[in-house]
């Protein structure tokens, strides 16, 4: 009876002792779920904690995966992680998120909603003096000029870095019809790739201008397609992640490739696309020290996008970056130039 | 470890001293496997086999020498629990029923659909935050899904002395669906090797 006593007395200190808040650390590896409105978002913490600076991770899609950045671009993120904690965000209906919600919670609105959360239990779970800078790739860009030009939340925030994001799909989608038109009329002159620009000249001409989901989603299409035709003008010099890794990413990491089926399945089958369509986001709203980042040959989100937040953007403390041999997949192109940008932009306003 | 050799020794001498045909065991049998969802999240999984109909087909082949085949119906009731790290654990529970084709060397091939339940339980800590800007810790972080899918195993049984012995080894696949998954479905397969023990009467 005295032994029981001891164990239940041992088992009670235990409990009542355990790790609340999560430590600093300089390779740090702490892993969570952010429950809200019926979705599971897993959050991976990794890298140096101990610099109190915390790069978010706004991944692509909407429907993308942070986990696939953190697992296949290891070059990307790995320089970053020695020097600051980089928050790997799985955004609800996408990648290895989990949950049970209708498709009335795919909205802009709801994305923005979650990150708040986010950023709230971050302070929390760390501490509340920790500087976070957000950084958005490709539709995550979206997210993050939704989310700093929504009440006070970019005081929440030390410093804005958009990489291939844009402030309106619809801009987005028909500043890129002309350039797939002028580009393809180009590379036909010279005899490259004829029948596949061929295809997309045609579709150009008879479309324009795009105002239709559908349309948009055709032109989204031929925008990614022309990043593989100009390989040739693109710095893809980069190392993959060796073939262990990978397999091992598959196989043996939280993510989940069935899952992130699923959710995209979720995402295509949801109005979340027309919603985005619909709503165009302000820029002349963001006040905090911003970086926009862009690649020459993009041909889904074009530079001119960029220069039009860089022009809207309310600082004087902003910077944009259009890197000559990038295309939209910018983090695997022109990696080091890109990591350069953001190292020094972090230094400088952290 | 001593009496873990001894325990693998007197089972063992059992397969040896218990060697019979298959038509004398009794009408269930008992599977233990590793049940590995996507093939490396581990996990183990424990099934109960009722003999529901059986019967013999005999083939005459061309140089005269007929092969007897035997089929059979079998009612499953299956328990299997994976984790996979740092995503969710799971639970599965189903019945079904499976079609297994023997051939006279103890060589089996199974197919079977299979229906039940999925409790998936995340197993990292998960919080929520009030609108009140408060962190809490999420109670109940799990779901109970509706599971249905399908299965296909091969195996072999094992024989001394030309003679089958109630176990037997098998490989096998499962494929199957959760629902719901956010907006939609989730589909899992499963690699599952493990023995098969029919039981005596």
């Amino acid at each position: 009876m005295k032994y029981v006593s001891w164990i239940f007395l041992s088992a009670l200190i235990i409990l009542s002792c355990q790790k609340v808040n999560f430590d600093f650390s300089a390779q740090a590896d702490d892993f969570f779920f952010l429950k809200n409105d019926k979705a599971d978002m897993p959050v991976w913490v990794q890298g140096n904690t101990q610099s109190k600076v915390f790069v978010l991770m706004l991944h692509g899609g909407p429907g993308g995966s942070a986990f696939t950045i953190d697992g296949l671009f290891p070059e990307f993120v790995q320089p970053l992680e020695e020097k600051y904690a980089l928050v790997y965000w799985e955004q609800r209906s996408s990648g290895a998120a989990q949950g049970d919600f209708s498709l009335e919670n795919l909205s802009p609105q709801q994305y923005v909603e979650d990150l708040e959360k986010l950023i709230v239990l971050l302070k929390a779970k760390y501490s509340p003096d920790i500087q976070i800078f957000l950084m958005g790739i490709s539709w995550g860009g979206y997210l993050g000029n939704m989310y700093l030009t929504k009440g006070d939340n970019q005081f929440n925030i030390s410093g804005w870095i958009n990489i291939v994001g844009p402030d309106s799909f619809l801009d987005m989608a028909n500043v890129g019809r002309q350039k797939l038109l002028d580009f393809s009329t180009q590379q036909i002159n010279l005899g490259r790739n004829i029948p596949e620009w061929q295809e997309i000249n045609n579709w150009c001409l008879a479309h324009d201008p795009i105002t239709s989901v559908e349309d948009f989603l055709i032109e989204n299409g031929y925008a990614n397609q022309a990043d593989f035709l100009m390989a040739d003008s693109l710095d893809v010099t980069i190392e993959q992640a060796p073939l262990g890794e990978q397999l091992s990413f598959i196989f043996s990491s939280p993510f989940s490739s069935s899952a992130w089926l699923s959710n995209m399945r979720g995402i295509r089958e949801s109005n979340l696309i027309e919603k985005i369509l619909m709503n165009e986001v302000d820029c002349e709203g963001i006040t905090i020290p911003s970086v926009l980042i862009g690649g020459k040959f993009d041909f889904v989100v074009p530079p001119e996008i960029l220069q039009n937040q860089f022009e809207a953007i309310h600082t004087t403390e902003k910077e944009l970056h259009i890197l000559p041999h990038s295309g939209h997949g910018l983090i695997g192109h022109e990696t080091r130039t890109l990591n350069d940008i953001i190292i020094t932009f972090v230094e400088e306003y952290r | 470890m001593k009496n873990l050799f001894f325990l693998s020794l007197f089972l063992f001498s059992l397969t040896f001293a218990e060697a019979q045909p298959l038509d004398t065991f009794s009408k269930h049998q008992l599977s233990l496997a590793y049940f590995g969802e996507t093939f490396s999240h581990p996990g183990i999984s424990a099934k109960h086999g009722f003999l529901l109909k059986d019967w013999k087909k005999e083939k005459l082949k061309k140089n005269g020498i007929s092969k007897t085949r035997k089929f059979e119906l079998l009612l499953d009731n299956k328990l299997a629990w994976y984790r996979h790290p740092r995503n969710h654990s799971g639970l599965l529970f189903s019945s079904g029923i499976t079609f297994s084709r023997l051939s006279h060397s103890g060589f089996f091939w199974n197919i079977g659909l299979f229906a039940g339940g999925l409790n998936k339980r995340l197993n990292e800590d998960t919080y929520e935050v009030t609108d009140n800007n408060e962190v809490i810790k999420a109670k109940g972080v799990g779901t109970l899904n509706l599971a249905y899918g399908l299965n296909t195993s091969l195996g072999k049984h094992l024989a001394f002395k030309k003679k089958l012995t109630p176990f037997s080894w098998f490989l096998g696949t499962n494929i199957f669906f959760s629902k719901p998954f956010n907006t939609s479905y989730l589909t899992h397969n499963a690699l599952e090797v493990g023995l098969m023990y029919k039981i005596k009467p």
